[in-house]
């Protein structure tokens, strides 16, 4: 579990939320309490890796208008939600939109933990993907016109042969375009092009 | 002029016997007398005195003569007037007596007083030319035209006779002009006063008269003066007759009109008795016939009268059968017993509008509505009560079943507020034990790090604390749930029939708010599938929220209107607006929440209860602003059925 990871809380009953706090901390030291929806999004960096545990029923904004909110903004932070009285439609809906899950009060606190575990693993993933795709993007931009046309064609499955008959090339250039074209993209076979290419 | 005194004194002597010889008629002895003269004249006349010349011819003719009298006699007694018969009578004659012409001509006055004379009828013989239409003869004066002599003897009642030659200048001259060689002329008495003439003419040749002839004409002369006074006297007598009918007429004719006078006062009488009788059997027929009950009873409890609409009312067939109650021990329903009515009566003189319940004839119960008054006699004594009695049965009904429907109203809004208050109540204490059992785990967890003696203890006694939480809290989600189940049965229903029946429950709260109602509805308003005492339930709620909203408000402008329309194909509305102060408006979001309340009584949960049940329907409850003034609470509700809404 990465370290820096944040958990954060959102209730408008504040004795709630301190009691959610404390149970939390139990496992996951790093935790922020808010009292509105509102209050997190202003507070928020999307950069911040962690969970969002969320009450349902809030005056103002409640929790799955947040939720949709944080989607609209292509914010990728997993949400756990908790509900003293939900029914299943809403269940339904928050799950669609990618909640981690839905607990119904009363919940056992080690299955608040596990989707607390959940969230912050998937937040992970995202974020290592997220990482790696903005990588290959880096490396990609360092490339020559030349060698992006020949990394196209190469990704299409075209032999050097057959990329220098369409680019009326001789043989021997498109050779050194892709020698070259690895080394900055950091590959050692096409097979880890094609990976690269895929994560974009 | 000795001719003239020679055939004057010679006629004058020769009729005078004569003339003596009249009878003198007695009055009312008319037709007797004068037949009996002619008959006698008839009878006894002497033949011999013709029958110096031609004693056979002038015997034959003076027969003949009596026999036209006779005949004319007869004729003249038959008959109703002399003159239907005279003309017979003339020719009968002057054929008989062979003369040229017979004439009767009448005396009268001019109007200056002077005696005249006129012929009136003729006869002329065969070729002798008739004098009747000589203007001589009409109108004259025998004296003026040279005949004084003759009028002398007439006047007199001798007959006057002579041949032309025989009489004087003035005589003759008249006579000559009219042709006439001989005349005879007798005069006429009707009644001893001088009528007229009767004469004989012969133009042929002088002639010389019988004594035969002169006593047969002064015989026809005589019959024709009895007759002419026989129809005077008829005449007056028909006159005097005919007077006395008409007065008997004028008396009958006012004894008509008396009597007739009488007949109508009779009539008038008559019809007074029969105008009483009717109004009597009018009062009658309206006595028994009105749908009022009616009835008199004794201070002693007797019932001495009723009308069949109180018997009907009470169930009884028959005034015999009802007035076997006596209202002292019984009729009167347990609660209003008959001494209300007495010390009304006593205290007031009268009872006006007593609403009272009696027992019917099958032990139900009849409520009605009483007014009576009291009869006394001179003393003061009350002799009994007279009184009307409307049966409010269906009325007392109507406002009973009104009454019921309110209660069930209130009971369910009784159990919704429990409902609410404990859904309320739920959601407030779940919160905290939530936040206790969350702080009683995040110990266990703390604890369990530590290290020490009696570190079990405590971690168990934490332990207790975070089930005992969740154990609370089970049960509080149970109530909830159990309070949330109140889900009746929900039909189509007429949302507009629904706001009538409102409006009828809650007539009499409006009237103690002074407040008017306002329906505007949208009578093309489709069904909605609803809980319909839920929904009554939030109208009440509404309206009475909107008359509470105006108890500052003038009462003359405290006003609630009810609209229903459709918002959109398959929603429609029902709005509820008020012209009170309203809330302020940031109050306006805190309306509906539970146990919010503006007012100094109540908890705060009717609008909270009218938005669950909305909501509950599908349907918004919301609250808005009015332009001008006051509050407008909107619902909708969905038109199909959305299931399960919540």
């Amino acid at each position: 579990v990465n370290g820096e990871s944040t958990i954060f809380l959102v209730d408008d009953d504040p004795a709630v939320l301190r009691s959610l706090t404390a149970l939390v901390r139990v496992v996951f030291p790093r935790v922020e309490a808010y009292t509105s929806a509102s209050e997190f999004l202003e507070a928020y960096r999307p950069e911040r890796p962690g969970c969002l545990v969320l009450d349902v029923a809030m005056p103002g904004m409640n929790g799955l208008e947040l939720q949709r909110k944080l989607i609209e903004g292509k914010i990728d932070l997993p949400v756990v939600f908790i509900t003293g009285h939900g029914n299943v439609q809403m269940a339904v809906g928050a799950m669609q939109a990618g909640a981690v899950n839905f607990l119904e009060k009363p919940f056992h606190e080690q299955e608040l933990w596990d989707s607390i575990r959940k969230g912050l693993q998937r937040d992970e993933e995202n974020r290592r993907r997220k990482h790696r795709r903005d990588e290959v993007e880096k490396r990609i931009a360092q490339l020559s016109p030349g060698e992006r046309q020949v990394l196209d064609l190469i990704l299409d499955g075209k032999f050097n042969k057959e990329i220098a008959a369409e680019l009326g090339l001789s043989i021997r250039t498109i050779e050194d375009r892709r020698s070259r074209l690895m080394q900055k993209m950091q590959a050692s076979s096409v097979a880890e092009l094609v990976q690269m290419a895929m994560i974009r | 002029m000795t001719n003239t005194e020679k055939a004057e004194s010679k006629d004058v002597l020769g009729l005078h016997e004569k003339v003596e010889e009249l009878p003198r008629a007695q009055p009312g002895d008319l037709h007797k007398s004068s037949l009996e003269e002619v008959q006698g004249m008839i009878d006894g006349r002497e033949v011999g005195r013709g029958e110096l010349e031609v004693p056979n011819r002038a015997r034959r003719r003076s027969d003949a003569i009596l026999g036209a009298v006779s005949f004319a006699a007869e004729r003249f007694l038959r008959a109703t007037s002399w003159e239907e018969s005279i003309r017979e009578f003339l020719e009968r004659l002057g054929r008989a007596a062979e003369v040229s012409r017979v004439y009767v001509g009448e005396n009268y006055r001019a109007q200056d007083g002077a005696p005249l004379s006129s012929a009136r009828y003729e006869w002329a013989a065969a070729g002798v030319s008739p004098q009747i239409a000589n203007p001589q003869l009409q109108g004259f004066s025998w004296r003026a035209c040279g005949m004084g002599r003759f009028e002398e003897s007439l006047r007199r009642g001798r007959a006057i006779h002579g041949s032309a030659n025989e009489l004087i200048q003035s005589e003759r001259e008249l006579l000559t002009a009219l042709g006439v060689r001989s005349v005879l002329v007798v005069p006429i008495f009707v009644d001893r006063h001088w009528w007229g003439y009767m004469g004989f003419d012969e133009c042929q040749a002088e002639r010389v008269w019988s004594d035969a002839e002169i006593d047969a004409l002064k015989a026809a002369s005589s019959i024709l003066g009895a007759a002419i006074r026989r129809q005077q006297a008829e005449k007056a007598l028909r006159e005097a007759r005919d007077e006395l009918e008409q007065q008997v007429e004028q008396r009958t004719a006012v004894l008509k009109a008396t009597n007739w006078e009488l007949r109508h006062e009779i009539a008038q009488r008559t019809s007074a008795e029969e105008a009483l009788r009717e109004s009597e059997e009018r009062l009658r027929s309206m006595f028994e016939n009105t749908m009022m009950g009616l009835y008199r009873t004794a201070p002693d409890g007797h019932i001495l009268m009723a009308n069949s609409a109180l018997l009907r009312m009470l169930g009884f067939s028959s005034f015999e059968e009802l007035a076997r109650r006596n209202l002292e021990e019984e009729g009167y329903e347990p609660g209003y017993p008959r001494s209300i009515f007495k010390q009304h009566m006593e205290s007031r003189g009268e009872v006006v509008g007593l609403e009272s319940a009696w027992t019917r004839r099958d032990g139900t119960v009849l409520f009605v509505r009483e007014s009576a008054r009291a009869v006394r006699d001179k003393a003061g004594k009350t002799l009994f009560y007279e009184g009307t009695v409307e049966d409010i049965t269906e009325r007392r009904r109507a406002e009973e079943e009104a009454q019921r429907r309110l209660d069930e109203l209130a009971h369910v809004a009784r159990l919704s507020t429990m409902g609410e208050m404990v859904s309320g109540l739920a959601h407030e204490l779940s919160q905290p034990l939530a936040a206790i059992a969350n702080h009683a785990r995040a110990c266990r967890y703390q604890i369990r790090a530590l290290r020490g003696e009696g570190r079990q203890g405590v971690l168990d006694s934490v332990g207790h604390i975070a089930e005992q939480a969740d154990r609370a809290g089970q049960i509080i989600r149970h109530l909830r749930t159990f309070a949330r189940r109140a889900d009746s049965s929900r039909l189509p229903a007429d949302v507009n029939e629904l706001i009538h029946d409102v409006t009828i429950l809650l007539e009499v709260e409006m009237r103690l708010h002074d407040t008017c109602l306002e329906l505007v509805l949208n009578r093309s308003l489709p069904e909605v599938t609803i809980d319909r005492i839920q929904i009554e339930q939030v109208v009440i709620n509404l309206v009475r929220n909107a008359m509470e909203a105006m108890e500052e408000t003038p009462k003359k402008e405290r006003h609630v209107a009810i609209r229903t329309s459709c918002v959109a194909e398959n929603l429609l509305a029902v709005a509820v607006e008020d012209a009170g102060r309203g809330p302020q408006t940031e109050c306006i979001d805190r309306l509906f929440e539970p146990f919010y309340t503006t007012k100094a009584s109540g908890m705060g949960l009717g609008l909270s209860i009218s938005r669950s049940i909305i909501e509950a329907h599908g349907g918004r409850l919301e609250a808005l602003p009015n332009a001008e003034r006051g509050t407008t609470f909107r619902f909708t509700l969905p038109v199909e059925d959305k299931g399960d809404a919540r």
